[in-house]
């Protein structure tokens, strides 16, 4: 029933969208032939000629009136009269292209500071972590004889690792710098990670391209494999789709590249490669911290299993801990904290630079209003123009309602084509104002996306909403006089 | 002059699907049936008339062609689709249940 309805009813409608003429000219011809057959029949009558047509006009009950109901049948009328709308006003915007320019320079400007801005936001905070369902996951801590919170060592992660039951994945990451000459002139000291296998599956990221570590690329001698951070693959390595199975030389050493890491990695933004951590070297030679190797632990709950199972677990293991063989293993007791938990508190610096960012959204939100307020001065000035065509528009029988809706969709085009100009610039931009914002902030980054792209043209419509009533009817020039 | 907001509402449809259900037809040749079958009783304004006609062809419920009429003229002929029979049914079933329930009240004796 519904499908033989559309059947019918669906190629009608393209008709009249599509062949508009020719369906005008059928209606004129059928009202015609109704017409001309009443006339004879009133002439039939005995009446003259003269008066016949007349009263066969006046039988019709307002002729044109008639048209319109016919073509309000249609039900394409609203797509119809924005189609006409949208090419009468590039036609009035095109006609004065000072106006023109002027205003889509200043909404784009307005817009375009938004877009950025909201942009680093959202990635900033609205985001959160760039992780799959990272409420499961959990970072493992310890405390030590001195009662203070450390990082873990590698006995520990082992420990936990095999006797824990809350969690499907557990990684480790340690630290470690590289030293990367490309040539002899210039070398570099890197910040990197040393990770287990398993560590982007526990983050529930796949890299950007290329593949993953392996499990047996945790054993020394076959760990001659990296991954690049994003940032690493773009400045020190002209951003090289082919970099995939290329070697370079770190440390002396020369180690084969396997991946590049996604742009955002959260908290591991600021390191550039990613090595397997091999156990057993580590724990020999490894960065040292608080007078210990230590390596992050990051885990990820099994579905359906609380904070709490996790914690009380940990407490459970960290018991063979409070008396171990090796002195450095000592542990009082493990915390199992959310990992988005201590992002959520960062330091002083970070904090600092987020008020930043917050303000600057605030400020741009300004400059959009400022950019409002210029472009309703000049659509006011125009309106004043425009007097006499609304009047005479007004005279011809054009209703309020659709008069409005017009000089709507004429200011929906202005901001339309200043949030498209808007876009196109911010996407220019993206790279100055990521490396300006990531040094205010790490881990921040525009990328000016889908997300980006609805909220400016929401933007738009909404500003363009907000001053219309600036346009010319609402205000007394529909009240002709 | 009689509008047709005199009818009850929707029953122009109801009138104009019956019409076509006997054979296609015109849209003034529709007015004049209109006119023969109920008498001065209901009139529908010719003006009234076209957009009931497009907006039961939109409904998908009357399809129209272009064909040469009694004096030789070309002119839009409408008739009655599949989808527009069923719904005329329904209708008349609804009107039949309608008036009978009202002529019903109109007869009661007044104590």
């Amino acid at each position: 029933m519904r499908l033989e309805h559309w059947l019918y009813t669906i190629p009608l409608r393209l008709r009249s969208l599509f062949r508009r003429n020719r369906v005008e000219q059928e209606l004129n011809e059928e009202l015609q032939y109704h017409l001309d057959r009443k006339t004879e029949e009133f002439l039939a009558q005995g009446r003259s000629p003269e008066d016949a047509r007349r009263a066969a006009m006046r039988a019709m009950d307002g002729l044109e009136l008639r048209k319109e109901q016919c073509r309000g049948a249609r039900g394409v009328n609203f797509l119809e009269t924005l189609l006409r709308d949208v090419g009468f006003g590039l036609r009035v915007l095109r006609k004065s292209p000072g106006f023109t320019a002027a205003a889509v320079l200043t909404i784009a400007l307005g817009i375009g500071a938004n877009a950025g801005i909201f942009g680093l936001v959202d990635t900033a905070f609205l985001r959160g972590l760039p992780y799959h369902e990272p409420e499961r996951l959990v970072h493992i801590w310890t405390i030590e004889a001195d009662h203070d919170v450390h990082t873990p060592t590698p006995a520990q992660y082992q420990a936990v690792r095999d006797n824990s039951r809350s969690f499907e994945q557990i990684a480790a990451a340690g630290w470690a710098d590289y030293f990367y000459g490309p040539d002899s002139s210039v070398s570099q000291d890197l910040p990197g990670r040393l990770v287990t296998p398993n560590w982007l599956t526990t983050l529930g990221v796949p890299p950007l391209f290329g593949r993953n570590f392996r499990e047996e690329e945790q054993i020394a001698g076959r760990d001659a494999v990296v991954m690049l951070s994003y940032d690493c693959w773009h400045s020190r390595f002209r951003a090289d789709p082919g970099i995939v199975e290329k070697q370079i030389v770190l440390n002396h050493r020369p180690v084969t590249i396997i991946g590049v890491l996604p742009q955002s990695l959260g908290p591991y933004n600021e390191e550039e490669i990613f090595a397997p951590l091999v156990l057993g070297s580590y724990a020999r030679q490894g960065n040292v911290r608080a007078g210990k190797m230590r390596v992050q632990i990051i885990a990820r709950l099994k579905p359906g299993v609380t904070l709490a199972q996790a914690r009380s677990e940990a407490e459970v293991i960290a018991s063979q801990f409070r008396n171990p063989s090796a002195e450095a293993d000592r542990s009082e007791r493990f915390v199992v904290e959310d990992f988005g938990e201590m992002f959520r508190h960062p330091g002083p610096t970070p904090q600092n630079a987020q008020r930043g960012l917050w303000m600057t959204a605030v400020a741009s939100g300004v400059v959009l209003l400022i950019a409002c307020a210029n472009v309703a001065s000049l659509l006011l000035a125009r309106g004043v123009k425009r007097h006499r065509e609304i009047a005479v528009r007004a005279a011809l029988g054009c209703t309020r309602g659709r008069m409005i809706r017009q000089l709507l969709t004429e200011s929906a085009l202005l901001f339309f084509c200043g949030g498209v100009i808007a876009v196109i610039i911010t996407r220019w931009g993206e790279e100055i104002i990521t490396k300006t914002a990531s040094e205010m902030l790490p881990g921040v980054y525009l990328n000016v996306g889908v997300r980006v792209f609805l909220v400016t043209l929401a933007v738009s419509f909404l500003s363009a909403l907000a001053l219309w009533n600036d346009s010319g009817v609402a205000s007394d020039s529909c009240e002709f006089e | 002059m009689s509008k047709p907001s005199d009818l009850v509402q929707g029953t122009l449809d109801l009138l104009l699907l019956k019409i076509l259900a006997l054979q296609p037809l015109n849209g003034f040749a529709i007015s004049q049936r209109l006119k023969q079958i109920s008498g001065d009783v209901l009139q529908v304004s010719d003006g009234s008339l076209y957009p009931a006609l497009h907006k039961l062809e939109q409904q998908g419920w009357i399809a129209s062609e272009w064909k040469l009429s009694e004096n030789n003229r070309r002119a839009k002929f409408y008739s009655l689709m599949r989808l527009g029979r069923r719904h005329l049914e329904k209708e008349a079933g609804n009107w039949n249940r309608l008036s009978a329930a009202i002529s019903h009240v109109v007869k009661l004796k007044e104590a």
